[in-house]
């Protein structure tokens, strides 16, 4: 057999995989966006105790954290048309990309995952500050935006980091139901040249990349927001 | 006024997601509708089974099954094929979810399938399989010799049926069967030389090319014994879909006469596997 790992293939790997790394980015982007937007959602209706909705999304969090990404795209993929046709006589089934199932998947997944991130957050400042905030006159937006928000932020910043880095990893299933990603332009690239192991290797030094580039983003993020609470805690340290 | 901006910004943000996401759906029907009269037709295929379906360098859809699928679309005007690829365990699936209208992954012939799907009756490949093991082994040819031993295949695929019924009829020494879904030819062959498997079940022209590809000169593998399975390829339709099975049968069948299936075997396979081996 050829030599298993080879750096002429592994260079000539890289124009061809690269332009794929945009799929990859459109559903962490897509995921995030609008994953935040449904998260903050979620946890709202869960911090109100509203009725119907909140047991709803209770048993939908749980459900999104405790059953495998792959299991969540494949009942996107072949159930949910079968629903959303069936109620409103359209033909999604057939008329959407795959990669519309994919975003959509990405996006009620990571909407559960934050919802749980923002929830503890929010549950993490004290609730005498809304107290606080509502005895002063404030209405519950204004406190929640002035009080709770900034410091919820903070909390809610370095899980919201290694939940980003899940989102990229779990992103590579999406080539079984046939979108075409980096992980699986690899894939595609070892049908074609007959060799594999160098694809899967610029994919993990990707992938190591992109968490590395993450974990700097929130680390300069965190400071940032710490508002000299680091600095204190060394001073009190040194005393 | 930066707060107005601020919000300006996040407003047109988040819209600008939305049509793009709304336009990307939008032009996909109006693609349907600008052909009307022409029915569209969804082809599911695989996208890592070289020579018969997969991505070229390009990232484009290549292969036996393509262009045999583009010869048959030629011939029939009131269709319009649409290519879908998706991990080969998911295209008999994703018929079943009426996905697709047209599944083409050199699907075999076998009695589970006939029940869920409606084959065509146009073969256009040839597909004896044979048990397949290292070229430095001697103690298997046949299906009995694999008995408590592990063999290779995949969810869905003929070999796997095979490999049931012959378990399900030697209940006291079955064949081990390793599910290996999405795996690449590499991994096949470095699984079988050193060891991991102990034989696979494949066709003569697979093993070929295997021992083309990563032979390295030599042979790494063989085939052994008589056929496991002499049986040809069909395209698989939804049950109720006979329009379209008769459609493609009449055009594969002009296809065989007029040589076109025949040169397009030689051209991509290698060999003229449309008729006999």
């Amino acid at each position: 057999m050829d030599k298993l790992f080879e750096w002429e293939r592994f260079f000539d790997n890289i124009p061809k995989m690269v332009p794929y790394l945009s799929v990859t980015f459109s559903i962490a982007i897509y995921a995030s966006i609008v994953g935040v937007i449904l998260g903050i959602l979620i946890a709202v209706i869960r911090m109100k105790k509203i009725p119907v909705l909140h047991q709803f999304f209770q048993v939908y969090v749980s459900f999104m954290r405790g059953t495998p990404m792959l299991v969540q795209l494949m009942l996107i993929y072949y159930g949910l048309p079968v629903f959303i046709d069936h109620a409103f006589g359209t033909n999604i089934n057939r008329e959407w990309s795959t990669v519309i199932f994919a975003y959509i998947t990405f996006i009620l997944n990571q909407g559960a995952f934050l919802s749980a991130i923002f929830y503890s957050a929010i549950t993490s400042i004290p609730y005498g500050q809304t107290e606080a905030g509502l005895s002063v006159g404030l209405t519950e937006f204004q406190t929640f935006r002035r009080i709770i928000l900034p410091q919820m932020v903070r909390v809610a910043l370095p899980p919201y980091g290694s939940d980003l880095v899940g989102l990229f990893q779990n992103s590579s299933l999406v080539f079984l139901i046939g979108v075409t990603d980096i992980m699986g332009r690899a894939k595609t690239i070892g049908t074609v040249t007959k060799h594999v192991i160098e694809a899967y290797v610029f994919v993990a030094i990707i992938f190591v990349i992109i968490s590395l580039m993450i974990r700097l983003l929130f680390y300069y993020l965190n400071k940032k927001l710490d508002y000299g609470r680091g600095r204190r805690a060394l001073i009190l340290k040194e005393l | 006024m930066r707060r107005i901006v601020k919000q300006l910004v996040g407003t047109a943000l988040v819209l600008s997601l939305g049509v793009t996401s709304l336009a990307g759906c939008a032009k996909k029907s109006s693609e349907a509708e600008a052909g009307a009269g022409v029915t569209k037709v969804i082809v599911g295929t695989g996208n890592a089974y070289e020579p018969y379906c997969y991505l070229d360098e390009k990232g484009e859809l290549a292969g036996y099954e393509y262009n045999v699928l583009k010869a048959v679309d030629e011939l029939l005007p009131d269709y319009e094929f649409e290519y879908q690829t998706s991990d080969f365990a998911n295209v008999l699936i994703s018929l079943d979810a009426g996905k697709i209208d047209l599944a083409a992954h050199q699907y075999e012939y076998n009695d589970e399938r006939n029940e869920k799907y409606l084959f065509g009756k146009e073969a256009y490949t040839t597909y004896v399989t044979y048990i397949t093991v290292p070229e430095d082994r001697s103690d298997i040819t046949s299906l009995e010799d694999l008995a408590g031993l592990k063999a290779k295949s995949s969810t869905g695929s003929n070999a796997t049926y095979i490999l049931e019924q012959y378990n399900s009829e030697h209940e006291d020494s079955p064949i081990i069967i390793d599910y290996v879904d999405n795996g690449t030819d590499e991994e096949t062959v470095t699984g079988l030389v050193n060891g991991v498997w102990d034989a696979t079940i494949s066709t003569k022209r697979d093993v070929e090319k295997l021992n083309k590809n990563y032979g390295d000169g030599s042979e790494v593998l063989k085939t052994v014994g008589d056929p496991v399975q002499s049986s040809s390829t069909y395209f698989v339709f939804d049950k109720e879909n006979t329009k379209l099975q008769e459609a493609v049968d009449g055009a594969l069948k002009t296809l065989k006469e007029n040589g076109k299936l025949a040169e397009i075997s030689i051209d991509i396979i290698g060999g003229d596997y449309t008729e006999s081996e």
